[in-house]
């Protein structure tokens, strides 16, 4: 039995992983990064549009700052975050924009003087001051009320994952390409690491650790149409779930970009409308604004992906074989734009569309995207119940994004997190609590469980295959888990995907090659898949109201009376057809954004009876500090500065106060 | 210093070794082919160049110096290029094959510039031996014996497809590996660098195996193909 | 848009070269699929379609399937190029696939690039190297938004081995370190965060091994997927690496 020791495990090497990686190692604690291929290829290279961080140098960001972006943050996920989570993050994201611009990411520069941009359809001429010259610019993005979002061009997440990628080089660390985690090595509530298996060989090794992080990223892959990676497949978060001690939040909440396009399903950057780009239906009619007048096409993406679906549904959709789609319409933006600042969706349009977005209307409709739910974990990275397990990225459920994200904040996420939660997993490693007192009898238990179920599936005489099983899985979740949802849909998804867990027990493998065997990690992934599918499917049947991107057609309202709360799977008997669910209470008490209307969407819910309260008190409060100082206004509401790690602690320097 | 600045140096004098014969050999050709406008003017071109313009005779000492020091050049330039030839049979064969699969011009055009490179280790030496020890016999007459009676014909047949073959791409190759002629859009000037190789190519085979046909003539007949009759052939 | 139903397509012959170095008795051989072609089909969904109709064992690499990741590098019909988005509309009815030369083969169409990558980077240090850390609560450095553009247009290598692979160099000499690795220097090079200087690069790419290896073949230049200005690139640090005294 071969075993692998180290100070702290991380799995995953995408943004996430890599940040926290460079963040332990920075302070002398050895790590290992394992990644299903090698880390600059992972999912975070396809994030495009950019990154939110409130630096406000743009003359149309100016103004920004943290409580500005905490604002639309708390309101973009329909009052589900965790608001001291959401302001430690808005606190760090300026920062690692500027680790990450030290680290080499050419971020696109503020040029002063005029320039023209297409904005609600029209051209005007934007003026960016002198003093703002060669900082750092923003677009705008869906539901953010200044222009926030920083970028290179649309190849934001390749710039920083390849600086980070670089970083993780540079600092020494190895990134243990094609590993894949099959479960946590865990005793009496502790995590110890995890067995691992090789796709080259196909042998499995146990990592030990003092810490283990997940950052696997997201499970849009249990949909049949998802924007994500095809390694996308939630293992990650599975096999902390399949600890039975692990707790995952919120797995029913899953976003839908408006903007892939069909039939290939791959995204076009919610930067095409940020910068301007429209979307038009059969007739080539501009409906958003129809629907939204405020926010138009910007509205966050849960609405407007359900206000496209709306649309479609009467019909005023294109026709295709692939089925109805819209038109998302760049050529508006002119060639010039479209060419230089939206290269990828230039590139992906050329390729797998051949039009040329200058000139042709894009079709796109709205497609699974993003996993807002994932691994528990406190305000810390850690698992509210496994000690010593970390996530972070969109694998964890920090809780930032509640039940919607705003585009742009994933991709600063992934970093913040990392630089947050790597400093303390150091802090967690530098205590004895972290000694790895495991004796190899466990391991070898774990390791012997891992092999076992390996070599049923190859000469177990299983009968049923991944392939249709898997298939069946994706179409019920994209037809009865989607975008619009209700309970007797869901009733069905939940006993047919029982139905499918069962089948997945008595898997076989035709194939007995030595190596990876793909067809063997199909079959292994599958009841993973299906366990998570399960997780959300009964998560979003529980859950009888309509929050951020969980929208159910038979409860439209938002309700705050009931459902303030976090919904919470275990998985505690491995043999069980469904997962334990519970719910976490998010306390009103504590907001400093009290629950009301978000701005954009239908203004649609039912009070919490605390909120008035809470609105009286924070008025209050408010009273006895003074107006102009915001820092102690906000601290005054809901302080958060003793959560962050010392070195995030000091203020962002602004532009404004240089000048 | 860990890298030393050798390989910098060497790099440099191949590609000015090279250039140096390509112009070389760009006029070299040009002279040549006077001949093309009669026995008088080859014996007019190639007196000036030993020269008689400012001796008042030829002095074939200076066609024995020049020859030399091209000789000189000749030599470096293959040395410094044999360096990135193929240095064993693995390499050989795969780059062979790697060549037959890509079906990529400029990857075949090199495959022909180590071909015509390799054949003018010998040819060129050959002829450029010659003319270092015989150069008083250059002129329409002596030429055009060595050329029929001394069977240099095929020699110097295959020596003009392969040194204008070999220049041109070289001169092409120059270009795009310094960056020269680059304007404003690369790509499409790199288009129109390939189209003016082979545009030279032509010319300068057309023009160079016209002349060659001119001594042969002369060799057969005695006389040019305007009539003139060249003296002291076969003397 | 197309609205009419899908019409019966072209009946290809897709041919891939197959081999596993984990099973001792295996032999690289070719092995022949048919597949009947429809309206949109990629090579990504033309090899999900042969795992799953016929060869459930073939190895290959896919992971963004749009173009951005790199993964999927394949030799197709003799050149280098990514399959995720090549349109099988775009290639003759018979069509070769064979995995990228020179990198270590895992199995099939799957190779590891990442390994020769690193490899790459460690060699040629790609990362910014700064003299002092900079204080992420204060403003970044300013940049003038023409250079940020112009290091970006560099940094769009997604390091996907086609250029390697198409290189005449690389084929007979493996420690060549590539247009990958050239652009990289040239990036970073572009780069004022990295302090770096002339001679400090020729450190790393000052021999035969590095930029004096390059023939100008130009293979890479023309199969880039990312159509990086490779030629450009090699050609300026070329000129700078020899006025290094």
């Amino acid at each position: 039995m071969k075993i692998v020791y180290t100070d702290v495990l991380v799995i995953g090497g995408g943004l996430a992983g890599l940040r926290t990686a460079v963040g332990v190692k920075q302070r002398g604690f050895d790590t290992i990064v394992l990644s299903l291929v090698p880390a600059k290829r992972s999912h975070s290279a396809a994030a495009q549009g950019g990154m939110q961080a409130s630096l406000g140098h743009s003359s149309m960001g100016s103004g920004d700052n943290e409580d500005v972006h905490f604002e639309d943050t708390v309101k973009g996920s329909d009052w589900g975050a965790d608001q001291r989570v959401a302001r430690m993050f808005t606190h760090v994201a300026p920062k690692a924009i500027r680790e990450l611009a030290g680290w080499g990411v050419p971020w696109n520069r503020v040029k002063q003087g005029e320039r023209e941009a297409v904005i609600n359809a029209e051209r005007v001429v934007i003026t960016e001051s002198e003093s703002a010259h060669g900082l750092i610019t923003a677009r705008d993005f869906g539901g953010t009320k200044k222009w926030r979002t920083c970028y290179t061009s649309d190849g934001t997440g390749h710039a920083m994952l390849f600086a980070l990628g670089d970083q993780t080089i540079a600092n020494g660390i190895p990134v243990m390409e094609r590993m894949e985690a099959l479960a946590l090595i865990h005793e009496s509530g502790r995590c110890y690491g995890a067995v691992v298996r090789s796709l080259v060989t196909g042998e499995l090794t146990a990592f030990l650790a003092r810490a283990t992080t997940i950052a696997t990223g997201g499970y849009g892959r249990i949909y049949k149409v998802s924007t994500n990676a095809v390694i996308c497949e939630g293992t990650g978060t599975a096999i902390a779930l399949e600890t039975g001690v692990a707790e995952l939040g919120n797995m029913e909440a899953v976003q839908f970009h408006p903007t892939a396009i069909v039939p290939a399903g791959i995204l076009t950057t919610e930067g095409c409308r940020g910068d301007g780009g429209i979307l038009r239906d059969v007739n080539g009619h501009r409906f958003m604004p129809d629907y939204e007048p405020e926010k138009r096409e910007l509205a966050s993406r849960d609405v407007v992906s359900r206000r496209m679906t709306e649309h479609m549904r009467k019909g005023l959709g294109v026709k295709s074989p692939y089925g109805d789609h819209l038109w998302l319409d760049i050529s508006v933006l002119g060639k010039d734009h479209v060419h230089k600042n939206l290269r990828e969706v230039t590139d992906i349009c050329r390729y797998f569309l051949g039009i040329d977005p200058a000139n042709d209307w894009i079709p796109v409709r709205p497609t699974q995207h993003y996993s807002m739910g994932g691994i528990r974990t406190d305000h810390r990275g850690e698992s509210t119940t496994l000690k010593g397990l970390f996530a972070c990225g969109e694998a964890a459920c920090w809780d930032m994004h509640g039940f919607n994200r705003l585009g742009g904040n994933s991709v600063a996420e992934t970093v913040v997190a990392g630089m947050i939660v790597s400093e303390f997993i150091a802090d967690y490693c530098a205590d004895s609590a972290s000694d790895i007192n495991v004796s190899t009898g466990l391991v070898r238990e774990f390791v012997e469980r891992e092999q076992a179920g390996l070599d049923r599936l190859v000469s177990g005489g299983g009968r049923e295959q991944a392939g249709p099983i898997r298939q069946r899985m994706e179409e019920i979740m994209i037809d009865q888990v989607g975008i619009f949802r209700t309970g007797e849909e869901l009733d069905r998804a939940v006993d047919e995907l029982e139905d499918l867990l069962a089948r997945s027990r008595n898997l076989g493998v035709r194939s007995s090659a030595p190596g990876p065997n793909p067809e063997l990690v199909a079959a292994y992934r599958l009841p993973k898949m299906l366990k998570l599918a399960l997780c959300a499917a009964l998560g979003a049947r529980e859950r009888t109201e309509s929050r951020g991107a969980h929208f159910r057609e038979d409860f439209p309202q938002r309700n705050d009376r009931d459902w303030l709360n976090r919904s919470i799977t275990t998985w505690p008997e491995a043999g069980a057809s469904l997962p334990n669910l519970g719910y976490e209470t998010i306390a009103v008490a504590d907001m400093e954004l009290p629950p009301g209307f978000r701005g954009y969407g239908t203004r649609n819910y039912i009070d919490h009876p605390d909120s008035a309260e809470r609105d009286a008190r924070i008025e209050k409060i408010l009273e006895t500090v003074d107006p102009d100082d915001r820092h102690a206004r906000q601290a005054a509401l809901m302080p958060f500065d003793h959560l962050l790690p010392e070195k995030y602690r000091p203020r962002n320097q602004r532009l404004e106060a240089t000048a | 210093m860990k890298n030393s600045l050798l390989p910098a140096r060497l790099d440099l004098a191949q590609s000015i070794t090279g250039l140096v014969l390509a112009v070389f050999m760009a006029f070299h050709l040009i002279f040549d082919s006077s001949i093309l406008l009669g026995a008088g003017a080859f014996d007019f071109v190639s007196g000036a160049l030993e020269g008689k313009l400012i001796f008042g005779e030829k002095i074939p000492l200076i066609t024995t110096a020049v020859v030399l020091v091209v000789f000189a050049i000749f030599i470096a330039h293959a040395g410094l290029a044999m360096r990135k030839f193929p240095q064993n049979a693995r390499q050989y064969r795969t780059f062979r094959t790697h060549m037959k699969e890509m079906r990529h011009g400029d990857t075949s055009l090199w495959w022909l510039q180590i071909w015509t490179g390799f054949a003018m280790f010998f040819l060129a030496s050959v002829h450029l031996y010659i003319i270092m020890t015989q150069p008083q016999t250059i002129g329409p007459a002596g030429s055009a014996y060595r050329i029929v009676f001394e069977w240099k014909w095929p020699l110097y047949l295959l020596l003009t497809v392969a040194v204008v073959l070999h220049a041109a791409v070289g001169l092409y190759r120059l270009a795009v590996k310094w960056g020269w002629f680059e304007g404003k859009d690369p790509n499409r000037r790199r288009k129109t660098l390939k189209k003016a190789v082979w545009i030279v190519t032509a010319v300068y085979l057309t023009m160079s195996l016209a002349a060659l046909g001119a001594f042969v003539h002369i060799g057969l007949t005695g006389q040019d193909h305007f009539g003139t009759v060249v003296e002291g052939l076969g003397s | 848009m197309k609205t009419e139903t899908r019409a019966p397509g072209r009946a290809l012959t897709i041919k891939v070269l197959r081999h596993n170095p984990a099973d001792p008795d295996s032999q690289p051989q070719w092995a022949s699929f048919e597949l009947e072609e429809y309206e949109g089909m990629t090579l990504f969904i033309a090899l999900n379609e042969i795992r799953d109709r016929f060869a459930p064992d073939l190895q290959y690499d896919f992971v963004c399937r749009a173009g951005i990741c790199g993964s999927c590098g394949m030799v197709v019909n003799g050149r280098p190029g990514l399959a995720c988005r090549t349109l099988t509309s775009t290639l003759p009815a018979e069509i070769t696939l064979a995995p990228l030369p020179l990198f270590k083969l895992i199995g099939d169409l799957s190779v590891d690039t990442g390994e020769w990558m690193r490899g790459m980077s460690e060699r040629l240090e790609t990362w910014v190297h700064e003299q002092t850390t900079p204080d992420i609560h204060a403003l970044e450095e300013r940049m003038e938004p023409e250079l940020a553009e112009e290091i970006y247009e560099l940094d769009r290598c997604i390091e996907c081995g086609c250029c390697i692979a198409a290189c005449g160099t690389a084929r007979m000499r493996e420690d060549f370190v590539g247009a990958v690795g050239l652009n990289k220097i040239a990036r970073f090079r572009l780069d004022p965060r990295d302090q770096r200087t002339d001679a400090d690069f020729y450190q790393v790419i000052g021999d035969d091994n590095g930029v004096f290896g390059c023939m100008s073949l130009l293979g890479c230049h023309d199969v880039c997927p990312k159509d990086l200005p490779l030629q450009t690139q090699i050609a300026f640090i070329r000129r700078k690496m020899v006025t290094v005294s």
